[in-house]
């Protein structure tokens, strides 16, 4: 239960900054904090799965922007999201296999292969758009679904963010493509020796991880249609920082780079940790730099924690 | 047709050489296991004991000679062609997932189901659990929990839940390369055990590979003696003696040495 003290830690937090900020404590703030977990924390699910394998995705940020950018494109050619969202999703699955294969196959390793796509769809992305951003057109159902709308209540992203992390954790528990991927990870020889198919089961997550991004990047286009305002494809959406955060937030939440072990609910406990951190430090009037500061330490410690840990499981 | 497969042995491999450059590792070599039997394959250090196993476990290709499984003339061309006809070797660094449960590792590649889809099936994780704490108390196998991560395993564990995963998913020939090599004493006493609880369902036929006499005469139906690649000697458990084997194995030596 590592995921147990990021939940004290982040309570703890939660407390000093209600009492120096009246403002934290409150619904409005709850939101903020809910929006950015919302946006984040799928695809530190995936990048969960993704280590669990024993491998990593550089490239998620640049998804992020790419597959919203995708679909306006489309739609400006077909005039209708129901094709330009499947094609968007599909560039996503693209990605991710070109990443599985470059890495499963070609044998690069995924920090390498993952690093190249990003730089690659960082020049790709600025290119498709001249780097701009674009007004996002507004056509129903499609952008009420794909994050632009409420239904009964609830912000629809919200809906799919839960539903994302549910399935994710039946997955990892319940289906034989997680208990794979533990396997792959954890001891890769040993697997493929009884007859895991490792090749695959690491091709599938590099998908998975990839289509995440793709799905809540289009989520955050849309999300300004939702408060009255219009979405936007920004080709600078998401960038290094979604790619870093969401890999903070799995090995904050006990996910191992070494592959083997991850949870969904430490992606979750990670990605809220982080969203309480970033969000307090502004209340309390604390400077951008004293977060990312303080999000360092937060990794190496949660890191070292893991390590040490797995030491004295051994024993 | 049952007086036939009795006759027959499982496995009977026929005047089998294999070089390595210069070396012959094995000259000429012809053994049989019967059905149901322990035989236990002895010798000094480079006597070709594990060759003539990675032979039959499809790691190498003979130069020379047959093999026969079941009667019929087969050809191990890789390891899983030889796995797949119930042919599994148990190595000493043991091939379990130490972040996956006892009873995931007894089912990994060959999980049960809740349905019968081909696609988004859910584990029957509650009767794999049931499966494996029923067959390994069936073997007598101890462990401390059956949803216990692999990781917290003594030696002598692993091996055993090794042994007893190829013996679930029914493998007719077991191989054991030196299996209480590294162990301590009770651990040792652990997968004596489980071979000898192996022994007496008689479904799998087992060779053993070991240095140590007293634990080859302790399980074994059946002793055959190499050195330097030939077979010089081949006793019944009942008829010979740790003292006897030690002679044979120390006469042979210095017999090929004058």
């Amino acid at each position: 239960m590592r995921e147990g003290a990021v939940v004290m830690v982040t309570a703890v937090l939660i407390v000093i900054f209600s009492l120096l900020n009246s403002g934290f404590f409150t619904i409005s703030n709850s939101k903020v904090l809910a929006d950015f977990v919302a946006g984040n924390v799928v695809v530190a699910a995936g990048q969960v799965m993704l280590m669990i394998v024993g491998e990593i995705d550089l490239s998620v940020g640049q998804v992020y922007a790419l597959s919203p950018y995708v679909m306006y494109l489309v739609f400006q050619d077909h005039l209708t999201f129901g094709v330009a969202i499947p094609v968007a999703i599909l560039a996503a699955v693209l990605v991710g296999l070109i990443n599985g294969f470059v890495t499963v196959r070609l044998r690069v390793p995924s920090l390498i292969a993952t690093l190249g796509m990003g730089f690659f769809l960082s020049g790709f992305n600025i290119f498709i758009s001249n780097g701009w951003y674009q007004i996002m057109p507004e056509q129903q159902p499609y952008t009420a679904l794909f994050g632009g709308g409420v239904i009964a209540g609830i912000d629809v992203t919200y809906l799919w963010t839960a539903t994302a992390l549910i399935v994710l954790a039946i997955v990892l528990a319940k289906m034989r493509h997680g208990i794979w991927s533990i396997a792959t990870g954890s001891n890769l020889f040993g697997s493929r020796e009884v007859g895991v198919n490792i090749q695959r089961t690491k091709i599938l997550n590099f998908i998975l991880v990839s289509v995440i991004a793709g799905i809540w990047g289009i989520l955050i286009a849309n999300r300004g249609f939702t408060f009255g305002a219009s979405g936007v494809a920004d080709p600078a959406q998401g960038g290094d920082t979604l790619t870093l955060e969401s890999i903070a937030a799995a090995v904050i939440g006990g996910t191992s780079l070494l592959g083997g072990s991850g949870t969904i609910i430490g992606a979750f406990a990670g990605s809220l940790l982080i969203a309480v951190l970033q969000d307090g430090l502004i209340l309390v009037g604390a400077g951008a730099y004293i977060y990312q500061t303080l999000l360092g330490i937060a990794i190496i410690f949660s890191m070292a924690l893991n390590i040490q840990a797995r030491k004295w499981a051994r024993r | 047709m049952s007086e036939k497969i009795s006759d027959e042995p499982v496995v009977r491999m026929e005047g089998i050489s294999k070089s390595f450059g210069a070396v012959k590792a094995l000259d000429d070599v012809s053994i049989a296991l019967h059905h149901g039997e322990v035989l236990g394959i002895v010798g000094d250090n480079g006597a070709g004991k594990s060759t003539l196993m990675k032979i039959l476990s499809g790691v190498y290709q003979p130069d020379n000679g047959e093999i026969f499984f079941e009667g019929n003339e087969v050809r191990f061309s890789s390891p899983i062609v030889a796995r797949r006809m119930g042919i599994e070797t148990i190595y000493q660094d043991l091939a379990l997932i130490d972040d996956l449960s006892v009873y995931h590792n007894i089912f990994l590649a060959k999980e049960q189901y809740l349905t019968s889809t081909p696609v988004f099936r859910f584990l029957d994780n509650k009767t794999m659990k049931a499966n494996a704490e029923h067959f390994l108390q069936d073997l007598q196998v101890d462990i401390p929990e059956i949803d216990a991560k692999a990781r917290v395993l003594s030696g002598g564990q692993r091996q055993a839940i090794a042994i007893a995963r190829s013996v679930y998913f029914s493998a007719k020939v077991l191989i054991m390369d030196e299996p209480t090599a590294a162990l301590g004493v009770v651990e040792t006493k652990r997968v004596l055990d489980l071979v000898g609880n192996l022994k007496k369902r008689g479904n799998v036929s087992i060779i053993i590979i070991a240095h140590n006499l007293a634990h080859v005469l302790a399980l074994v139906d059946r002793v055959i003696i190499l050195t330097r690649g030939r077979v010089i000697a081949e006793r019944k458990t009942m008829e010979t003696s740790v003292d006897d084997l030690t002679e044979i194995i120390s006469k042979g030596a210095q017999g090929l040495a004058a």
